[in-house]
């Protein structure tokens, strides 16, 4: 058992902790759409219900991702590592945690706020429910690209291999770490430094897409008659609002192949 | 919990340092040839799930009739219509019929892959050796024994395992309908429709000088289309079959919580192979839509 190690359970803690949190809020949004609905057109109870569910379904997605994370973090900490004293090992545990952890906040949120619009939507117009359901169900996935981008870095940041050739100090005392290998303060660097790009660059984007996709079901209960041109503005205005959490994508991936 | 320690620190070993596969312990691991790595387990499943289709669909369209339609036959003429109206939704009323069988092909395939673990069937993994008892060296070194029930030490005190696991919770599955679907399908639709030139126009997408600016990240939009689309179905399942083993491992399969099971496996399973194949069809939708300003409603 290493620093490493030890590391791991703590940056368990953090993806599921934070992965969580987003997730909760957005389950909330959407029962409270779902509900406000009912009241509004208690004849189509069954409708709202069922699609309650689904959304939540799907919003419920990042927290699904934080905890297969979690757990693989947690089975890291009795795993034999390469260099269990390493910094940078001991980076690419707190970098996975941090990644799917901060990553999943937006997206728990975001697919959340999609689905409370929709329903919000399909309380106003149900003859258009099919179209919405459509919408939202792109809108929820689209919303989700953020914590899936986080998750593609996480499972790299856990399969980074190539400590091998880093030791750090032989022992937890906390002075002794000082002494540092350069290898071992660039290594460290890139771990961190790829999983908090990708985590806090996830947030924004896919609360962004939620805005256009839930605007999106709205105007679809609001106007059916313009469904076609509300769905290419939705496509182009999702696609846009998914470039920075993209660039986050490349930077985190130049810091891990680098 | 020892067992499920060791159990899941296997397959979690596996996943990291092998092909991202939930593998279970007692099985070889996964074939290389070629450069390639072949996952058996997998590839065995998913024949399995293909076979358990055509087998099913050939009962239940036995006796065909329009008079006196039996039970499955109007069961799959409500799904073939469901499909085609979503077919007819996303891609467009007169495109959308054309892509209807690749589509239900999808579906069914997906949804049939993510029911598998339904088969309740599960193997007694008694002792051996585990991989993680290998160092990344591929040196054999258990490190400390577990301590069991018993209060003996040993290396693997054996667990269950299912028998049947989801292919959809290896990473290879989803990637190679998204790239057959979203690449070659959605794509090549997009040369077809659009002519090699009009298809390379949506690369420089606001064209002129901010276009060309736009090229490399507008590329790497449409890779994070294959990305995004095969890692959610396996995130969802692969967490699922996770969470499934620890509640069963942790009550010692007393009593398997229907509840539970009934939802990672099955709502989740069909929400999440709908999904799929929405966004499957969406992103054919993108490259070979309809033009919507002229004809949609």
């Amino acid at each position: 058992m290493g620093i490493a190690n030890l590391m791991a359970l703590l940056a368990c803690g953090l993806a599921m902790g934070f992965g969580a949190l987003g997730t909760g809020w957005g389950l909330g949004f959407t029962a409270q759409g779902a509900i406000r609905g009912m009241a509004r057109q208690p004849q189509i109870n069954p409708l709202l219900f069922r699609n309650m569910l689904v959304g939540q379904a799907i919003t419920e997605t990042p927290a699904i991702f934080s905890l297969v994370v979690a757990f693989l973090l947690y089975f890291s900490a009795d795993k034999h590592l390469e260099a269990p004293y390493s910094l940078a090992q001991t980076a690419s545990f707190l970098g996975a945690g941090l990644c799917i952890g901060i990553g999943s906040i937006g997206s728990g949120i975001g697919s959340g706020l999609v689905a409370h619009h929709a329903l919000t939507g399909m309380s106003r117009n149900p003859s258009a429910q099919n179209q919405i359901m459509l919408v939202m169900l792109i809108g929820q996935a689209w919303a989700q690209t953020g914590g899936i981008f986080a998750l593609v870095i996480a499972l790299l940041l856990l399969n980074g291999g190539g400590f091998a050739g880093l030791s750090g100090p032989n022992d937890l005392h906390l002075f002794s770490i000082l002494p540092l290998s350069p290898g071992e303060i660039v290594g460290f660097s890139r771990y961190l430094g790829a999983g908090i790009a990708m985590g806090f660059g996830a947030i924004g984007s896919s609360i962004g897409i939620a805005y256009v996709g839930g605007m999106a079901c709205r105007g679809l209960a609001t106007a059916p008659e313009a469904g076609a041109r509300i769905k290419t503005a939705f496509f182009v205005g999702s696609a846009t609002a998914q470039s920075p959490s993209i660039f986050s994508l490349i930077i985190a991936l130049i810091l891990l192949i680098r | 919990m020892v067992k499920v320690k060791t159990g899941l620190a296997a397959g979690a070993f596996f996943l990291t340092e092998g092909g991202l596969a939930f593998a279970s312990m007692d099985k070889p691991p996964a074939l290389r040839l070629l450069g390639l790595t072949f996952n058996h387990s997998t590839i065995i499943h998913t024949a399995i799930v293909a076979l358990a289709i055509y087998v099913f669909v050939r009962l239940l369209t036995r006796r065909l009739s329009r008079e006196h339609p039996q039970r499955g036959q109007v069961f799959l003429e409500i799904l073939v219509t469901f499909l085609s109206d979503l077919a007819k939704q996303t891609i467009g009323p007169n495109r959308g019929v054309r892509y209807l069988p690749f589509l239900g092909t999808l579906f069914i395939f997906v949804w049939g892959a993510n029911m598998l673990s339904m088969i309740p069937l599960r193997i007694n993994q008694i002792g051996g050796e585990f991989f993680n008892d290998y160092n990344s060296n591929g040196i054999y070194d258990p490190g400390e024994p577990f301590i069991d029930a018993n209060g003996d030490g040993v290396h693997n005190p054996g667990f269950q395992i299912p028998l049947f696991e989801e292919p959809t919770a290896d990473l290879s599955f989803p990637a190679a309908l998204a790239i057959i679907f979203v690449l070659f399908l959605g794509h090549g639709s997009g040369i077809y429709f659009h002519g090699i030139a009009g298809y390379c126009k949506e690369y420089f997408s606001p064209g002129g000088i901010m276009g060309v600016c736009m090229f490399p990240l507008n590329v790497i939009g449409k890779l994070a289309e294959l990305v995004s689309i095969s890692f959610r179905i396996f995130g969802n399942i692969f967490g699922g079959a996770i969470i499934m083993t620890v509640v069963a491992s942790l009550i010692y399969y007393f009593l398997l919580p229907v509840g539970m099971f009934g939802y990672f496996t099955v709502f989740v399973g069909t929400i999440q192979a709908f999904v799929f194949t929405m966004l499957a069809a969406t992103y054919i939708a993108m490259e070979a839509g309809e033009s919507t300003e002229a004809e949609a409603d």
